[in-house]
């Protein structure tokens, strides 16, 4: 069996491309490493990007949560039955828990270990029913994850959510920031202190 | 931020800031430019919510030998933990028939002492004890209760119930009544 480049597994719409990554879990599931080590290259940028680190803003941890999965993942795939979508939906799940049972460690974290975890998952008959629609899987990814951040922000005083928007989301330097907020930099900076403090209470994050 | 002139209370949103929160604002704001420069800054819990806010809008990948590296560590990491505890693995292996055998047996013990009552009749009657270890009657030391003080326990009974039910009236009575 030739082996597969994960940028190949996730060209979109492509049902050979479903049918390659089931050989690659049943290669997976009877102790080929190589197959498993493909199909985790395959989905672990995803975990990351998608799923660990949005939830969780630390990127070191965010790495160390991906390592979880991946071990859990490793150790459970006897258990995964190939059901006609891709595996994606199944490492998710291990990765969404991971993230959940670090929040839960924290004490201040609780209530967004509790909103996590009744967060709706991408629809399993959608994208990726018949195969790693990698482009449309992360597309319901991105509105789930802006749809979190969102319903947070509307909480926030309107010039809180500029601040937040103008600085994190599109990326404005601090000085420009200030300069659309007609503020100094000075006010800028504590302006978007205030306002992670305003998110930080409205997430529910620690 | 300002003073407002319009008489209205002002929002937290636009109170003055004091000194010491001017100069952890421009700290924090140094650090998120750090961060979303891709700099590994310490993070506190201020600058964790301000990059999931970003990690939502800007999707992150990890440099491929990195994601490499946590893929070759996990493999490690499921090798190192299976060679470690294979008897641990083996007796968890055999736990569950353990448990539900000595079950079985517990059942069976108890099936037999229920279904089996005529084995105990069966079992040779105990010998009387030798007179030397049976307890003695005291009637040869203290003689037999005489007849006319036989009733004076439930005499005895009587007087103390009386007692109580007058103790019971005097002392609960009273409270009933305040």
């Amino acid at each position: 069996m030739s082996s597969v480049a994960p940028e190949e597994m996730a060209r979109p719409g492509s049902a050979e491309v479903a049918s390659l990554e089931e050989e690659l879990v049943r290669r997976a599931q009877r102790g080929d490493r190589e197959a498993l080590r493909q199909l985790l290259g395959q989905h672990a940028d995803a975990l990351y990007g998608r799923v660990i680190l949005p939830r969780l803003g630390d990127p070191a941890t965010a790495e160390d949560l991906l390592k979880a999965t991946m071990v859990t993942a490793i150790e459970k795939l006897s258990t995964f039955r190939w059901q006609g979508r891709s595996i994606y939906f199944w490492l998710r799940r291990i990765a969404v828990n991971k993230v959940i049972d670090h929040h839960r460690r924290s004490q201040r974290a609780q209530r967004l270990a509790r909103s996590l975890a009744q967060e709706p998952e991408p629809d399993p008959d959608g994208p990726g029913r018949t195969g790693p629609e990698a482009e449309l899987i992360a597309r319901e990814e991105r509105r789930l994850n802006a749809e979190r951040v969102k319903a947070a922000l509307a909480k926030l005083h309107p010039r809180y959510q500029r601040a937040i928007e103008l600085r994190l989301l599109k990326e404005l330097p601090r000085e420009e920031c200030a300069r659309q907020l007609e503020v100094t930099l000075g006010t800028f900076d504590v302006v978007l202190f205030r306002a992670v403090s305003a998110f930080r209470r409205s997430f529910g994050a620690p | 931020m300002s003073d407002d002139s319009k008489g209205r209370v002002p929002g937290e949103e636009e109170e003055a800031a004091a000194p010491a929160e001017l100069e952890a604002a421009r700290a924090f704001g140094a650090r998120v430019d750090r961060a979303l420069a891709g700099e590994r800054v310490s993070l506190d819990e201020g600058l964790a919510a301000a990059l999931m806010v970003h990690a939502s809008g800007h999707e992150q990948t990890l440099p491929v030998d990195r994601r490499a590296a946590l893929i070759d560590e996990a493999l490690v990491d499921v090798t190192a933990r299976s060679s470690q505890a294979p008897a641990r693995r083996r007796a968890l292996r055999w736990a569950p028939a353990l448990a539900l055998a000595a079950s079985f047996l517990l059942l069976l013990g108890s099936l037999v002492t229920l279904v089996a009552p005529g084995r105990r009749a069966t079992t040779a009657p105990a010998r009387p004890l030798p007179s030397a270890m049976q307890s003695r009657s005291s009637d040869p030391i203290m003689g037999r209760p005489f007849r006319d003080r036989a009733g004076a326990s439930r005499r005895l009974d009587l007087v103390y119930a009386d007692r109580l039910s007058g103790y019971r009236r005097v002392r609960f009575g009273e409270r009933s009544r305040r």
